[in-house]
């Protein structure tokens, strides 16, 4: 099991005396075998965590825990970790065979030893085909597979995964992404992937720490994530085509709360209520494209013009505007219907899909 | 049709200057100015030159010693500062230092060596050595340790440019590279033995070949220092040419001379070549999906 606790880096400018926090109080636990994913805007600190488990970066505050014992002044070597980078970081001069080999050769493995467990893991990895070539002879998948088999040769206890996809096209990492998946599901070795790539994230791992500003904003599992995010920031980070944000306020109404925005009036319903101390604060609703309906005009329906049809394959993308507002709202709607730019429609909230945040309270989700 | 004029300008300044010096190398040309051709009799000339041998040898410790010396000094300073202490303002302003020596011109060097190693009790080594109780009466350095001071000199120059071309490939390693080797259990030694010397094999063997080269032709820097004294002991074949041609006039044996240098710095840079597998770098990579 691997434990951080309040783990803090600060990178330190001797000029001006500046102190930036790169990551800011990290609390993070990760079971045994388990693939969790570190996932978060560039700069939020994902890579220096990661570096700091790796043992490549020091923590200025807190501890790093393996299996209970604090790492942080182990050296990397020390630590039984595996590592694949965003650049594969291949040695050049070495032919595919040498590198895979090369942790354990530096481990003192016998040769024969060493290049007979390098040799099955190549296999396992189907690239035993390669082993004489240089890294600069192979594609980037190629190259991938041969980090990888580096990593795991050594039978780490853990697996680290620095954006390990980010320079492979579209097609070849979802082949990838299972295998790594597969691959670490058979050898059973705890990972910890970096990512930006919010699909990867979600579909590899069993849970996902999202980060924003050098703070872990929510660590659950990716259904989760989605359907009940903690606050403004995972709602909007989430998801493609993002969430609809449309700030406003609550209201009560004839023993009733509403929301209330320009342009839109939508009358909560009544299992979803807030609690009292949130009505009148500035609360955003968000609503994912995909839970908002087109319909007739009924009661709690918002009229809306649409400005724009997008055609994304499988469905259509609306952008629309309410009658009386200024903010765009994307819905996601089947592709028979026949909708025109221009077209007055009516939307429907589903009613256990919406969520609403207390933006005076940094954004917390206040029906969860 | 545009390279023309340059073309012209090659074959003035480089082509015909080459052919001057072989065909002056088969003439009794001295200062008379009257070339008679005599064949190959100054080649014979070489070879029955008493000095020969004396020469050749201080041509070869000159210049491998120097080279050697260069090499390590050179691996040593570029590694230190631009992996050991990177990015640190201390190894910047270090690697400046080792540039003064040859931002001077080498006269003001030779002057300075000579000021270091003069013979008389005003030498700053003899007034060091005899301050301190070290030697009872001036040595004359230069007389006694001519060719190592000749090296010294050499290599102090030309240390510099070198550590510049190695610190900037090694500035070209990925960082990645040092964070994988490190994570895969690598010391320093394996990081210095097979990331960064790996790295430097062609900026390596240029140096090797360029300088190697440079020694073995040169002159000025020890004409200088030593002029190839005491009697020829820190005389090489290059500054023998000199001599012959322009300190005895004879223009013809020494044109014959320095083809015998142009003849071994040729076989030099092939052998080299060869040694650094220079074939693995001209061929392209291959890549298959």
């Amino acid at each position: 099991m691997i434990q951080l606790k309040g783990v803090v880096k600060e990178y330190g400018n001797a000029k001006n005396k500046e102190v930036t926090r790169a990551v800011d109080g990290i609390d993070l636990e990760i079971n045994q075998g388990e693939f969790i994913a570190l996932l978060g805007p560039s700069g939020c600190g994902k890579t220096t965590t990661l570096m700091m488990i790796a043992g490549l970066l020091k923590a200025t505050k807190g501890e790093i825990l393996f299996d209970g014992k604090v790492v942080n002044q182990m050296e990397p070597k020390d630590r039984n970790i595996g590592m694949v980078f965003q650049s594969y970081a291949l040695y050049p001069h070495l032919k595919v065979i040498d590198n895979i080999a090369f942790p354990l050769r530096e481990k003192k493995v016998p040769k024969a030893e060493a290049y007979e467990k390098a040799k099955n893991i190549a296999k396992k990895l189907q690239i035993e085909n390669l082993l004489n070539r240089k890294p600069a002879q192979l594609s980037g998948g190629q190259q991938q597979r041969v980090a990888m088999a580096r990593a795991l040769v050594k039978e780490p206890q853990i697996l680290l995964l620095d954006e390990p996809m980010s320079n492979l096209d579209a097609r070849l990492k979802l082949d990838l992404r299972d295998e790594i998946r597969k691959l670490q599901r058979e050898i059973g070795v705890t990972t910890i992937i970096v990512t930006h790539d919010q699909e990867e994230a979600l579909a590899i791992s069993d849970r996902v720490a999202v980060l924003d500003a050098g703070k872990i904003q929510q660590y659950d599992t990716p259904y989760n994530l989605y359907h009940k995010p903690k606050n403004l920031f995972i709602a909007n980070f989430l998801g493609t085509p993002p969430m609809n944000i449309v700030e406003g306020h609550v209201e009560e109404q004839d023993g009733r709360q509403v929301f209330a925005a320009e342009g839109v009036r939508y009358m909560l319903p009544q299992n979803r209520e807030v609690a009292k101390e949130h009505i009148g604060c500035r609360v955003a609703i968000g609503l994912r494209p995909n839970d908002i309906r087109i319909c007739e005009s009924t009661e709690n329906t918002i009229p809306v013009r649409i400005e724009l049809v997008e055609q994304l394959g499988a469905e259509q993308l609306i952008k629309a505007k309410p009658l009386a507002g200024d903010h765009i709202i994307r819905i996601v709607a089947e592709n028979e219907m026949k909708l025109k730019a221009g077209e007055t429609v009516s939307i429907r909230i589903l009613e256990n899909k919406f969520h609403l945040f207390n933006l005076e309270r940094n954004g917390i989700n206040i029906l969860s | 049709m545009f390279i023309l004029p340059f073309a012209l300008l090659t074959l003035t300044f480089f082509i015909l200057p080459a052919i001057a010096t072989v065909w002056m190398s088969f003439t009794d040309l001295d200062v008379k100015m009257k070339p008679n051709f005599i064949g190959l009799e100054n080649y014979i000339r070489i070879f029955q030159d008493y000095s020969l041998g004396e020469i050749l040898q201080n041509t070869i410790v000159y210049a491998v010693a120097s080279l050697g010396f260069v090499l390590l000094l050179s691996l040593i300073i570029a590694i230190s500062t631009q992996y050991f202490m990177k990015g640190k303002t201390v190894a910047t302003g270090y690697r400046v230092l080792w540039l003064i020596p040859s931002l001077f011109p080498s006269v003001v060097f030779a002057i300075f060596w000579k000021y270091i190693f003069d013979p008389t009790e005003n030498g700053f080594l003899n007034k060091i050595g005899m301050h301190l109780g070290a030697v009872d009466e001036p040595v004359s350095w230069i007389t006694r340790y001519a060719m190592p001071i000749v090296i010294l000199g050499t290599v102090v120059g030309s240390v510099s440019s070198n550590v510049i071309l190695l610190s900037s490939s090694i500035n070209s390693i990925p960082e990645d590279l040092y964070k994988a080797a490190r994570v895969d259990g690598a010391g320093e030694k394996s990081i210095i033995l097979k990331i960064i010397l790996p790295t430097l094999r062609w900026p390596l063997m240029y140096i090797t070949i360029t300088t190697l080269i440079g020694f073995v032709s040169s002159y000025f820097f020890i004409m200088l220092l030593t002029d190839g004294g005491p009697m020829h002991d820190s005389t090489t074949l290059a500054l023998y040419s000199y001599q012959q041609a322009f300190q005895l006039k004879y223009y013809g044996y020494g044109a014959a001379i320095s083809m015998f240098v142009v003849v071994i710095a040729l076989a030099l840079t092939l052998v080299l070549l060869r040694l650094f597998d220079f074939d693995a770098l001209v061929q392209p990579s291959r890549i298959e999906e």
